[in-house]
């Protein structure tokens, strides 16, 4: 028991000064959205339980980032939308529960020289406009083009995002979910201590 | 990185520089039309956040220097959204402190240190992605309250750390129309640094990214909002270069982009195989595990010399727990290390929004967003909502403003 808790101070504070506090509030919350969410009833199935604690896990790890980062943001309308209709959740889980849009007080302005020049930059590169493969330049932004597309799939509410917030979101979405998963691995290992006892 | 940008500059040139300048040309309105319409929760959580001086904010983090971060992280979120733009807002008192050497701005810098005093205080490495005038171009300060070091950001010690070294940037000069202000003004600014060396010093609140106009490079300003663009996404990588393990073996955006990926989804996988995991081992009840955690907990927490509450008449109405005296001692201690973190929360957040102006526009959206925001994370964690009446106050305390944990504390 003292190991298990040794090992767990060393666990939660050994991630690091700065994300300590994160990590034990992941901790409470995690542990929270568990009674929550009926995990220790009987009746469940292994499936369900599984999918119960992992949405726990992610409640709580929107809920313990907060809402300053787009992802979390989208991360808990998505957990919300799922509680509300449990079923294989959408992808543009938002925009169901459809919250009162911002007043945008100004329509977004569209340059013409930049639409014109967005236009006219393929066609001096290849006369044949396949755009595949043509050019190194090209096919290297076909590359980038298509990393930056499965990385907005992988970042919860990435697709709307511009790449460059959606390199910060990616930055602050790894860090978070290193931090879950840490907090996840420590709960596990005291589990395992406390029933192996 | 520098090469590249510069010889991506003209609008054409190798592979970085065409990449962003083609994502600049091929998406930009449509991803500004897209964020400013179809995620109307970002926007007024976001601006929910800042308007009320972080009051969801402080309760989000559980840790001062989050919270602080995230405070101003949403505050220029919602300057940001606020103007309807993607670009990254920028601290207003830090265009006026780096236009010290111009001599204005006097109240500006004066802001800017009462914001960077907490900050500096606070973790070193902050959140904020701010060009820094001069940083490293001439040996400059850096901005005050948002410099931050991709040296010292580290995994652990920073959530959300852009560099703000601005490469070359030495002194104020506004770019187009993406910022929020009207397109007229932007555009005589950005002639007239087009034209010219010294910016006028800006006015504080605006979120003016301040770049100067290389020797030799085109001054027109939309190539200058591109150079903006590609090395603000230039920085991101370099921070992502050193978080992700692995990234710094590689060399070229495309190769980094993949480590990231399978960094992301890594992570991910672990968390199901732990869900998984937790679900075989889970020994299907939670009334050990606090007095199992309750030491990890205090010791990693503190203890703190506030009293204890009591939480009997909530600990009555939890299906699971049995015993009440371990589950007390173990959540009043992260109730109060959290409301006295929250306490400092919202300090920290009421000092630096006192500065900003912007929440007043968005006064209207905040409370709905915040509604919003609040209502489906209270449906999560209640969903058996019928007798655990008293619970809100201790399940919830992170989605509740200030209100709610005045009304905590009031109870006990």
């Amino acid at each position: 028991m003292a190991m298990a808790s040794n090992r767990g101070v060393l666990g939660v504070q050994g991630g690091g000064g700065g994300s300590g506090k994160f990590k034990r509030a992941l901790l409470r919350n995690l542990i929270l959205g568990l009674r929550k969410g009926g995990v220790a009833s009987r009746e469940m199935g292994f499936h369900e339980r599984k999918d119960a604690i992992k949405r726990a896990a992610d409640a709580a790890l929107a809920s313990a980032r907060g809402a300053a980062p787009c992802w979390s943001r989208s991360l808990a309308a998505e957990i919300a939308q799922q509680h509300r209709s449990p079923g294989p959740a959408n992808s543009s889980g938002e925009c169901c529960k459809a919250p009162p849009p911002p007043p945008s007080p100004r329509k977004m302005i569209v340059c013409k020289k930049i639409v014109r020049r967005s236009l006219r930059r393929p066609r001096p590169g290849n006369a044949t406009a396949s755009s595949k493969e043509y050019g190194a330049g090209a096919l290297a932004r076909a590359m980038l083009r298509k990393r930056t597309t499965v990385l907005k799939e992988i970042v919860p509410g990435g697709k709307a995002l511009d790449v460059c917030t959606l390199l910060g979101e990616t930055l602050d979405y790894a860090v978070s979910l290193k931090a879950q998963v840490d907090v996840m691995q420590l709960l596990v290992r005291a589990l395992q201590e406390r029933k192996h006892k | 990185m520098e090469g590249r940008a510069s010889a991506g500059g003209g609008g054409g040139g190798g592979g970085g520089g065409d990449y962003i300048s083609s994502l600049l040309d091929s998406s930009p309105r449509l991803d500004f039309g897209l964020l400013a319409g179809g995620m109307p929760v970002l926007d007024g959580a976001v601006a929910a956040g800042a308007g009320t001086g972080g009051g969801c904010m402080d309760k989000f983090c559980g840790d001062p220097g989050f919270a602080e971060r995230a405070a101003r992280l949403s505050t220029f979120n919602g300057q940001r959204y606020a103007g309807a733009s993607g670009l990254f807002g920028m601290p207003p008192p830090a265009p006026a402190a780096s236009n010290g050497d111009f001599g204005c701005g006097g109240g500006g810098s004066r802001e800017a240190s009462s914001v960077s005093d907490p900050a500096s205080t606070m973790k070193d490495a902050n959140a904020k992605k701010r060009k820094a005038p001069g940083a490293k171009g001439k040996g400059k300060e850096p901005s005050l309250s948002t410099s931050c070091q991709v040296g010292e950001e580290k995994e652990s010690d920073a959530k959300r750390c852009k560099t703000g070294e601005g490469e070359k940037k030495e002194s104020p000069v506004k770019p187009k129309a993406e910022q929020a202000g009207s397109d007229s003004s932007v555009e005589d600014a950005g002639q007239k640094q087009g034209k010219g060396k010294n910016a006028k010093p800006v006015e504080p609140p605006r979120d003016y990214v301040h770049v100067r106009a290389r020797r030799g490079q085109a001054t027109d300003s939309h190539s200058l909002a591109e150079r903006v663009r590609r090395e603000r996404i230039s920085q991101r990588m370099k921070v992502l270069q050193d978080l992700v393990p692995g990234c710094n073996k590689v060399i070229g955006k495309a190769l980094m982009l993949d480590e990231i990926i399978n960094y992301v989804q890594s992570l991910q996988r672990q968390v199901e195989f732990l869900s998984m995991k937790l679900a075989t081992v889970n020994p299907l009840d939670f009334s050990n595990l606090p007095t199992l955690l309750h030491k990890d907990i205090y010791q990693a927490c503190g203890p703190s010399a506030n009293p204890v509450f009591s939480l009997e008449s909530s600990n009555s109405a939890f299906p699971f727990s049995e015993q009440g005296d371990a589950f007390q001692s173990f959540v009043p201690n992260i109730m109060e290390s959290q409301c006295t973190l929250n306490q400092l929360d919202l300090a920290l957040s009421q000092a630096t929004n006192a500065q900003y102006a912007f929440q007043d526009g968005t006064a209207n959206t905040n409370l709905q967003q915040r509604n919003f925001w609040e209502d489906d994370l209270q449906n999560v964690f209640h969903i058996d909502n019928g007798q655990n009446q008293e619970n809100d106050g201790v399940s919830t305390p992170s989605f509740h403003g200030q209100l709610q944990a005045d009304h905590m504390k009031m109870e006990f």
